[in-house]
């Protein structure tokens, strides 16, 4: 077995100490752990919102205490792998870049907490499917950036990560048309006006949801090439992408 | 074999003969013969160096030339290596087969280990879990399958039982998933995409609920009308009375069918309780008891209840009531004039059951496993006579997995049965209550530890 544990190609690199490459590996798991309880609450959110459901919308607002745990959690052990350790290099940079990224994970819970919660209060209304398919979509579009952006973490793919910051083009686009859209909701029928203003917050959280992920993305490109994209045109970000470390 | 052995002793007589020859003629005949024999260790030892240097090689050149014995050592190690190369191809082209063929495979399979760091992955793995492969070989599973139903799944590490989870990069799938232990502590995870399972259950749940709902109304407009028709005595000839006391009577039991199939299609469609309270066990076990009696009525059962006070659980109190309720109405119904029934709430180190037990007619063992099912009659006739739902155990059974337990059925045909609901532990809320000034501190007096 000892030859097969050799064999395991590890994407945070080899140590001397086999258990700083453990704790290294062990919060990086930890991160995508709560990605994932990030990615379900984002999902619940959205079938709360689909179905007007109080339910799963409390069940959204219940649970995001789990986020903000785990986000404690990996802080520590950040900053005692930082005072254990003293990382260098791109250990340092990986460490850094955890820190940041389960901040904008918080985040997003908190967005999603937020659709949880406007879902409640819709809740006594009767749910018009047809009428917020742009919110639908666009709920799913960033759905979707959310997952690639923690794959691109797991993989510490750069170019999977500039993808995302196309993708949240797409979705700035997809939030204008959406907008739009919920306007003339409320000329045609004034009566509503306070339930698609609620449906607006929605799709707002679901735009700066998106906009963290885009973050991930950023610290992705930092964590592997060592550049801070940061506020930067998407071109200069791929060709960053590119270039060598 | 034999040839090499006698072609090396002509050599060996060959010089032999050689050198006493030589000495015979030339005189000093032993230096001759040891002569010999030196010239024919300096052969062997240039045969066995060119030998060496052969096999060093990795036998690609052709063989050296020889002649004798080490001819036929060569041949030999030619031709084991020829048989191994055989082998290996062999092996080679089963393993591919294999790996071939669990690539075909329509479920995914991914090769974890120890530690369940991916090692290889299938196609289909690949689709549902979108992996790349060989990309992400050496990452944890965790990494990319994050759904926190699998962390728990994985953490908990019951591996027995499956789980159903959305597919990761597919819109709108749901994939079952599982880890199965192989070979030296290695895993292997499997998985399938069981959308469509999932979407016909759901389909039959709602048809089952909207007919249940539809049948609703009107099943009451008919038994109120009709106990209007029962008051109305002295408008009602007598010769209706009869017909219209047995249409009230099976407006009931229709109303009473639809209620079960509400409840049990509701108790479905969830998976875990919908509400979680406190409850007091010796206090719903005791109403409980007082329907069986109202239920009993002329039949005059005999009911002991055994129930600690003060025992308390976390679940919904409907669902609670509704298994109690179920088995111990089910034991009155089947239990004769004057039987015992026995209530009782046991506690042991990882489990918590509530066992009824009656002294009633028993079931045949073949029926046993079979009770739950919906509608399913041990005896045709008999259950109706009763007025039995049919769906009183797959009610039970419905909402013990709420709460991961399990019904224990034990019953031997003459003497009676067992009825009993197994909870984990785990339910039972330990802390003592809260101490009320106004309970009275003095025992029971009534009964072996039932609430009075």
């Amino acid at each position: 077995m000892a030859a097969a544990e050799a064999e395991r190609p590890s994407v945070t690199g080899r140590h001397i100490s086999r258990k700083y490459d453990e704790a290294l590996e062990d919060v990086r798991t930890s991160v995508l752990e709560m990605g994932g309880v990030v990615e379900e609450q984002i999902s619940r959110s959205l079938a709360a919102l689909a179905a007007f459901d109080s339910e799963i919308g409390e069940r959204v607002v219940r649970d995001d205490y789990k986020i903000n745990r785990l986000e404690v959690q990996i802080d520590e052990e950040c900053t005692r792998i930082i005072a254990l350790r003293q990382p260098a290099a791109s250990d340092l940079r990986l460490v850094i870049a955890i820190i940041k990224t389960i901040t904008d994970l918080e985040r997003m819970g908190d967005e999603a907490e937020k659709i949880g919660r406007t879902a409640v209060r819709l809740a006594g209304n009767a749910p018009r499917r047809m009428r917020y398919a742009g919110v639908r979509n666009l709920g799913r579009h960033v759905q979707q950036m959310v997952h690639q952006a923690l794959d691109a973490f797991a993989r510490l793919d750069v170019e999977a990560a500039v993808a995302i910051a196309r993708e949240d083009k797409m979705v700035d686009l997809e939030y204008a048309a959406c907008m739009r859209e919920l306007v003339t909701y409320m000329m045609e029928d004034p009566r509503r006006i306070s339930e698609v203003l609620d449906m607006i917050w929605c799709a707002r959280a679901l735009e700066r949801i998106a906009d963290h992920a885009k973050n991930i993305g950023e610290y992705i490109v930092f964590l592997v090439k060592g550049k801070d994209i940061r506020h930067t045109s998407l071109e200069h970000k791929e060709l960053q992408a590119q270039s060598e470390v | 074999m034999r040839r090499a052995w006698l072609a090396e002793l002509w050599i060996i007589g060959g010089l032999f003969a050689a050198g006493v020859l030589i000495g015979y003629f030339a005189g000093a005949m032993p230096w001759w013969v040891a002569g010999a024999g030196v010239l024919y260790a300096a052969f062997n030892l240039r045969n066995a160096r060119r030998y060496l240097g052969w096999v060093r090689g990795g036998l690609n050149d052709p063989p050296p030339d020889a002649s004798g014995l080490w001819a036929e050592v060569m041949h030999q190690v030619l031709q084991e290596r020829r048989n191994a190369r055989d082998a290996a191809r062999e092996a080679d082209a089963l393993v591919e087969q294999y790996e071939r063929s669990v690539q075909a495979l329509p479920d995914g399979i991914v090769i974890l280990d120890a530690d369940l760091y991916i090692r290889w992955s299938n196609a289909a793995a690949q689709r549902l879990i979108g992996l790349q492969d060989p990309e992400d070989r050496g990452q944890h599973i965790d990494n990319l399958l994050r759904h926190p139903e699998f962390t728990d799944y994985r953490q908990r590490g019951d591996l027995d039982r499956f789980i159903q989870i959305p597919a990761p990069t597919i819109v709108d799938r749901v994939i079952r998933v599982g880890l199965v232990p192989f070979s030296s502590g290695q895993y292997l995870l499997v998985c399938r995409d069981v959308t469509e399972r999932v979407r016909i259950d759901r389909v039959r749940r709602d048809f089952l609920s909207n007919v249940s709902h539809e049948l609703r109304t009107p099943i009451t407009v008919l038994g109120g009308y009709l106990e209007m028709l029962q008051d109305a005595t002295d408008e009602l000839p007598d010769r209706w009375k009869r017909p219209v006391d047995a249409m009230h009577g099976q407006a009931l039991r229709m109303r009473h069918l639809v209620d079960d199939l509400l409840l049990l299609s509701r108790m479905e469609s969830l998976e875990q309780p919908d509400t979680r309270e406190e409850i007091d066990i010796d206090r719903l076990a005791a109403q409980v008891r007082e329907e069986a009696v109202a239920l009993s009525g002329a039949r005059e059962h005999r009911i002991e209840l055994e129930v600690e006070a003060g025992t308390r659980v976390s679940g919904s109190v409907s669902e609670f009531r509704a298994m109690f309720s179920n088995l111990v109405r089910n034991a009155v119904q089947y239990t004769a004039e004057g039987g015992l029934i026995r209530i009782e709430w046991r506690l042991d180190e990882d489990a918590a059951r509530f066992v009824v037990t009656d002294e009633g007619e028993g079931i045949e063992p073949e029926h046993l496993s079979r009770l739950t099912e919906r509608f399913y009659r041990v005896d045709k006739g008999r259950s109706r006579d009763a007025g039995g739902t049919g769906l009183g155990l797959a009610i039970v059974k419905h909402a013990l997995l709420h709460y991961d337990g399990e019904l224990e059925i034990e019953s031997e045909p003459g003497h009676g049965s067992r009825f009993a609901c197994r909870f984990p532990r785990a339910i039972v809320i330990d802390s003592p209550p809260a101490p009320s000034p106004l309970a009275p501190s003095a025992p029971c007096v009534e009964g072996s530890g039932a609430v009075c």
